[in-house]
């Protein structure tokens, strides 16, 4: 049987010569060994080789920092506009554990926005279609598709022991139940949320006084009339894309960049503004 | 001398005849407040979330000279 490092060739990436080896032998390599995918991945980062699908995060993520992806669970509650597009990025990124969940199935009017929404899959449940075209983009990725809303009965399962939340989901309920569990559980909280042409996005620390509280006051439901707003594919890619940029940071033991601070995209004007959350607490 | 007073999203319902490029002209004595702007205009205080003075952060009890460019912005909750 080979050893992994006989599979692995030397490549000149940028002005650093990194050992690599193919998802082919990588995958070949862990079926011999009776190792899941996830697992052959782990082995090889702990080993210092890379795999050659992720070359081109070398010069923004370290091999350690490669390896943490690699190591790390993130839970994403919903697989719509933002869970499409985060869960898509997370897994091309190195992810090594999605964990997700949607109860829905796709409709016609996911189809402006929603990533893993096409003609052939509407009417299918979001959950399994995401965990099949995330396993397609990656398979060295493990993925947890639950077909649950979230709520007290779930909570539990689906959060505890993930190093992030990201918060992809429609509804004001579901955001502050993952913002309780980010206290419960100590887990960062990332929060993002769209309508029409607009954005949001904070960062919420374990330990962080703040909550959502200081964004939507004493509110618990969406308004009628922001819901009529509808989403913008694009503004729903803006926000999921930087929901999942600061996931990698915090993932890779970086500072997050969005904690404390509410990011706000204004898509219509093509302005983004940075208000720290404490000091809008009055207007809020 | 006059404020253009941009409002977004659901807080253009507050306002018949929004006009989403020009916003509104409101003549406001110098010294007046970002949250008498608010009142005058039957804003709910409650439902604005950021609220920029010539592309500033600024808070509700911002004194403005008249002339400035103020934007309106709610939270939002979709996914």
């Amino acid at each position: 049987m080979d050893q992994l490092s006989s599979l692995a060739h030397a490549e000149q990436i940028g002005d650093t010569t990194i050992r690599v080896v193919e998802d082919t032998a990588l995958l070949s390599w862990a079926e011999s060994r009776g190792l899941a995918p996830w697992d052959a991945q782990l082995r090889a980062l702990e080993e210092g080789i890379l795999p050659a699908r992720y070359s081109k995060n070398v010069w923004a993520l370290g091999l350690e920092e490669q390896l943490r992806l690699a190591r790390a669970t993130a839970f994403v509650c919903g697989c719509g506009g933002l869970g499409g597009t985060i869960l898509q990025l997370l897994a091309r990124a190195g992810v090594g554990h999605l964990r997700f969940c949607d109860s829905d199935t796709f409709a016609f009017s996911n189809l402006n926005r929603q990533w893993f929404s096409c003609t052939d899959t509407l009417g299918r449940p979001k959950a399994a279609v995401a965990a099949a075209v995330c396993r397609r983009i990656n398979p060295f990725v493990r993925v947890t598709a639950l077909q649950v809303t979230l709520d007290e009965s779930t909570l539990h399962e689906l959060a505890a022991g993930a190093h992030v939340l990201i918060d992809a989901v429609d509804n004001l309920p579901a955001r502050f139940l993952m913002d309780r569990a980010r206290r419960d559980y100590g887990i960062p909280f990332i929060h993002g949320a769209v309508a029409g042409w607009l954005g949001q996005l904070t960062t919420f620390l374990p330990e962080s006084p703040l909550g959502l509280e200081h964004i939507y006051g004493e509110r618990r439901e969406r308004h009628a009339s922001e819901q009529a707003l509808g989403v913008l594919g694009p503004t729903a890619a803006v926000i999921g894309s930087l929901q999942a940029l600061e996931a990698i940071r915090v993932l890779a033991g970086r500072p997050p960049a969005h904690a404390g601070r509410l990011l706000y995209f204004d898509g219509e004007s093509g302005m983004m503004h940075v208000v720290p959350l404490d000091s809008q607490a009055s207007a809020g | 001398m006059a404020l253009q007073v941009l409002l977004s999203a659901t807080l253009r319902r507050c306002v018949p005849d929004y006009d989403p490029t020009e916003g509104i002209r409101l003549e406001v004595e110098p010294g007046t407040t970002v949250r008498e702007v608010i009142r005058r205009l039957n804003l709910p205080e409650k439902e604005i979330k950021l609220i920029m003075v010539n592309g500033l952060a600024s808070p509700p009890d911002t004194a403005l000279q008249g002339d400035e460019r103020v934007a309106f912005f709610p939270p939002v909750g979709g996914g």
